[in-house]
């Protein structure tokens, strides 16, 4: 990664606010800072982590990446050119660029649709002919090509997964991001799929933005990571560094509180996985559990807004949505 | 498509409705009588000569019948289309457009909502004359609300999906959103909303000819019937029950094939 | 509570105290069968449960002793929370369950119990944790009158008292200033503090059994790490037994010490932690263990891929006859068409099936190399 390469993704002071829905008629409506200051470089070809609990904001940041949301301040940049200040309209050349994975393997996949037009889906919207490219994207997935013409509560989680991944794929894009793509899948499932990301992250030479609230995921698949918390992001670092020799307290704290397999069969119990969190909370400055359940559920409030989730920030989201398709529609 | 499951409401309704489109299609080609004042006994009660007997005017029952099945269709079809295609639109609309537009949309919704149909009805009459079509018309604008509703809340959960931020990842406006992710999926919902409101406007039909404002006499109509024969429920019951039998049928068959066609539609009840 | 048993009576009257109820446990009730160890609290024998035509859950047997914290482990679709439900009389209609779920040396089975006498049973008796801590507690109910209820509900213990206690236990479960969380309504709580809450609840009536279903799957690790120790000494403190439900593996061994591996509705392997999980026999148990491990592939230069399982695990009703597992396995033969025969492992107090596997080629077995 030489110093004048173009980052495949930049951020200079990014910060997000949600509104919170007036509780009187009186008071003015209360903000929630859900990403704070965050400036990023991500080089194209890296394996980029993003942990943080629930509601640490790391969802509204992704979603501000892939142009699905845009910043309250700040600068976002894909491979140099500048999206934060472009409506979700005008964003069609970053869909060629830029893809997505997400959580819920059910909820990500149209029910209504048959796996080949919801693979075709950003070909169609690109104007790229399929060709024979469905079939391909299938193979390329571990899927049978005969998957092509059924419906997506015909599969499992996992083999879901998979055609998510296909449809990401389709466009060529050179970035992938993977919002908490296997917490909602099994055990023996999880593994093929992260080994299928690995796959394809090699395979096609792409960029990847891994999101998880699971360390021990992020830390298999991703070379550099950033731990976020409450909107901001406390300490970034090679996966070696971050987990060997964390620096700031709150990485210590998550690092602490994390059962682990190897661990508990040497005899570790859970009093002493929780003498050694509450110390690492001591160390990190929460007062108890309380305070770090308050920060979290603010955050989760000000993720579900984002999602336009019917959260309490709704108002500010339509209003956004307002101005990106009020051509077409309204 | 293979695989799809038929299901016994969707037969049984099926058939009911079937059954009142035969009627509506045979009355164009053939009918026992004419509709008019027969020179025999009014109020004869079912007879070899007159299947059904004949009404107050002396007037052939089962010729009524299969005429009003016509009647009944249009009026249906006529208040549902007009509520489906404008409520289902204005739903998607108004679950779509952001903040203040689509709140508006819906306060505007709430105030028709508000507004009871059968005065709308009457106030159409009045303003544009009687007759079937200006009721039913104005029977279905009173139920856009209805449709503006269930759609908007079945697209607002469609668009708060995954699959809909993933559609927009690959690169889709909204147009093109609401076309292929949340139409399809509010089907179900508008299906079901549909034979509800079929069953209530063939009731309005009825109560509105009651009032002389919808069907105009000497035009055949099972709610025109029922309402006729009710002086004389006590000594010919059959002129109350055989169109009363119809509408029933004629209610209780869409009721059922609007849910067995949106479980038919559900890709999701298809065999693994 | 408007009939009671004369022993119903004597529990009642036990008072709350854990170490008072624990010696009034040590006089096995007259009516216990004979010959069945005094020390095991729950005997989970030959249950069966199908939906229709579907079998959900085949053969289902195990016990647990008294103190003793006994994790059940399986993917989705494994049969595990179905196990739960049916030790706790929670199924569904629609659901048939066959065979015998005994309490504390209690005669009759419980399956098939009336509604009344289970409701008697849940809540003092055994108690659970369910995943979703919001969905577990009334929106509408203050939470202090939540807690209070169920105690007022299994003993003569007056309301004001309840309620003194109720924050007591609150207290006890770790809850910072419990009188305030006392007069809060849930939604006002936190995730982690509502879960508490819902532990206090369970803990309240000093059970004997303790049903845990995913308590700590909708926590962030930090308070996950908490909830869990406190659960475990909660326990602990109670001599009580408990069934821990959990997918993760890393969870089951810091808060087991023995452990069930449940695959397609069946016990497929079963033991100390440190068997089960340090060294598996059956090929499933052994994929799951190796597919969980992120830590020990990434330490591999060059980033190996995961050790998989090869399919997906097949919806309910769809797994093969004889060993369940057996179209995924790379070690299946003609044989396994058969039900594989359970092979004990060791001695284990609580009997045969308390520690062993049902596989007829167990890790270690000559195909192996």
């Amino acid at each position: 990664m030489s110093e004048t390469q173009t980052p495949a993704i930049s951020l200079r002071g990014v910060n997000r606010e949600f509104r919170r829905p007036r509780t009187s008629l009186t008071g003015t409506p209360a903000v929630v800072h859900a990403v704070r200051d965050v400036s990023l470089d991500i080089q194209p070809g890296e394996r980029f982590g993003l942990v943080g609990e629930s509601g640490s904001g790391k969802s509204t940041l992704l979603k501000m990446i892939s142009g699905l949301d845009r910043p309250t301040s700040g600068e976002i940049h894909i491979e140099g050119q500048p999206i934060h200040d472009r409506s979700v309209r005008k964003l069609r050349w970053l869909r060629r660029r830029l893809q997505l994975v997400f959580q819920d393997p059910m909820g990500s996949l149209d029910p209504r649709m048959r796996i080949r037009e919801i693979i075709a889906e950003p070909l169609a919207a690109q104007g790229i002919p399929r060709g024979d490219k469905i079939n391909e994207l299938l193979e390329r997935v571990g899927m049978s090509t005969d998957a092509a013409r059924r419906f997506p509560h015909q599969f499992s989680g996992g083999q879901r997964q998979r055609i998510s991944v296909a449809r990401a794929l389709a466009p060529d894009p050179h970035i992938l991001v993977a919002d908490e793509p296997v917490s909602a899948l099994d055990v023996s499932v999880r593994a093929q799929v992260l080994n299928l990301i690995d796959e394809v992250v090699d395979g096609f030479d792409l960029t990847l933005v891994f999101v998880s609230h699971d360390l021990s995921v992020v830390r298999h698949v991703c070379d550099r990571v950033a731990v976020m918390r409450a909107g901001e992001i406390v300490e970034v670092g090679t996966t070696e560094q971050l987990y060997e020799d964390p620096q700031h307290a709150y990485t210590q704290q998550l690092l602490a509180s994390v059962p682990r397999l190897s661990e508990a069969l040497a005899g570790a119990s859970a009093a002493q996985l929780a003498a050694r969190t509450r110390a690492a909370l001591a160390g990190s400055g929460a007062q108890d559990e309380a305070d770090v359940a308050a920060l979290a559920e603010e955050g989760a409030r000000a993720d579900a807004g984002a999602a336009g989730g019917g959260g309490v920030p709704a108002e500010d989201i339509r209003h956004d949505r307002h101005e990106d398709e009020g051509g077409t529609i309204g | 498509m293979s695989g799809r499951r038929i299901n016994a409401p969707l037969v049984v309704g099926g058939l009911l409705v079937l059954l009142v489109v035969i009627m509506a299609l045979v009355s164009y080609v053939w009918t026992p009588y004419e509709f008019k004042f027969l020179p025999v006994p009014k109020e004869q009660p079912p007879n070899a000569e007159h299947w059904l007997g004949t009404d107050r005017s002396a007037r052939d029952v089962l010729t009524q019948i299969l005429l009003g099945a016509r009647t009944t269709l249009f009026v249906g079809v006529v208040a549902v289309g007009v509520a489906a295609l404008i409520g289902v639109p204005v739903g998607i609309l108004a679950a779509m457009s952001p903040g203040r537009f689509g709140q508006l949309i819906m306060r505007g919704n709430d105030i028709l909502l508000a507004f009871p149909a059968l005065l709308l009805a009457i106030m159409f009459s009045t303003l544009y004359g009687g007759g079937t079509t200006i009721a039913m018309i104005a029977i279905g604008i009173a139920t856009i609300p209805a449709f503006a509703r269930i759609t908007r809340s079945g697209a607002l959960q469609v668009i708060n999906t995954e699959y809909v931020a993933a559609s927009r990842v690959a690169g889709h406006g909204p147009l093109a959103i609401a076309w292929k992710h949340v139409l399809p999926n509010v089907t179900g919902l508008v299906i079901v909303q549909a034979s509800v409101s079929f069953a209530i406007a063939i009731l309005a039909e009825a109560a509105l000819s009651y009032l002389g404002l919808g069907t105009p006499t000497g035009e055949p109509s099972w709610g025109r019937m029922l309402l006729e024969s009710q002086n004389v429920l006590h000594r010919s019951p059959h002129l109350a029950i055989i169109p009363g039998a119809a509408i029933a049928v004629a209610v209780l068959g869409f009721n059922l094939f609007g849910d067995g066609l949106r479980d038919y539609l559900d890709p999701k009840l298809e065999g693994r | 509570m408007t009939t009671t048993t004369p022993s119903d009576r004597a529990r009642g009257q036990a008072g709350n105290n854990p170490t008072e109820r624990a010696g009034s446990r040590e006089s096995a009730p007259p009516d216990a069968p004979r010959g069945e160890d005094p020390e095991t609290v729950l005997t989970v024998e030959g249950l069966d449960v199908g939906a229709g035509t579907t079998q959900l859950l085949h053969d289902v047997t195990f016990s647990i002793q008294r103190g003793e914290r006994v994790g059940l482990i399986g993917e989705s679709g494994s049969g595990k929370s179905l196990t739960a439900l049916a030790v706790m009389g929670l199924l569904t209609e629609g659901l048939a369950a066959h065979g015998e779920v005994r309490l504390a040396g209690r005669d009759a089975s419980l399956l098939g119990a009336s509604e009344s006498r289970m409701s008697r049973i849940r809540g003092r008796d055994m108690a659970m944790i369910f995943q979703e801590p919001m969905t577990a507690l009334n929106p509408t109910m203050k939470v202090g009158r939540q807690v209070a209820e169920v105690m007022t509900q299994h003993s003569q213990a007056d309301r004001r008292s309840a309620q003194r206690k109720a924050v007591q236990l609150l207290d006890r479960v770790g809850l910072p200033d419990p009188a305030a969380v006392a007069r809060s309504y849930p939604h006002q709580l936190s995730g982690g503090q509502r879960q508490r809450v819902v532990a206090a609840i369970a803990l309240a009536n000093d059970p004997l059994l303790l049903v845990c279903d995913e308590p700590t799957t909708a926590l962030d690790v930090t308070v996950q790490a908490l909830v869990l120790d406190l659960i475990v000494s909660g326990v602990q403190e109670r001599d009580a037994a408990m069934l821990f439900i959990t997918h993760d593996l890393a969870v089951v061994a810091t808060v087991c010490e023995r452990v069930l591996v449940m695959y397609g509705g069946r016990i497929v392997e079963a033991g100390p932690v440190a068997d089960v999980l340090g060294n598996p026999q059956h090929r499933y148990t052994q994929g799951l263990v190796a597919a969980s491990d992120l830590e020990r592939s990434r330490t591999d230069p060059g980033r190996s891929p995961l050790d998989t399982i090869p399919g997906n695990v097949p919806p309910a009703g769809k797994f093969p006859d004889g060993c369940v597992f057996r179209n995924r396995c790379a070690f299946a033969t003609k044989a396994c068409e058969q039900l594989p025969p359970w092979t004990p492992r060791g001695e284990h107090p609580a009997g045969e099936h308390a520690s062993g596997y049902a596989c007829f080629h167990p890790v270690g077995s000559d195909r192996d190399e």
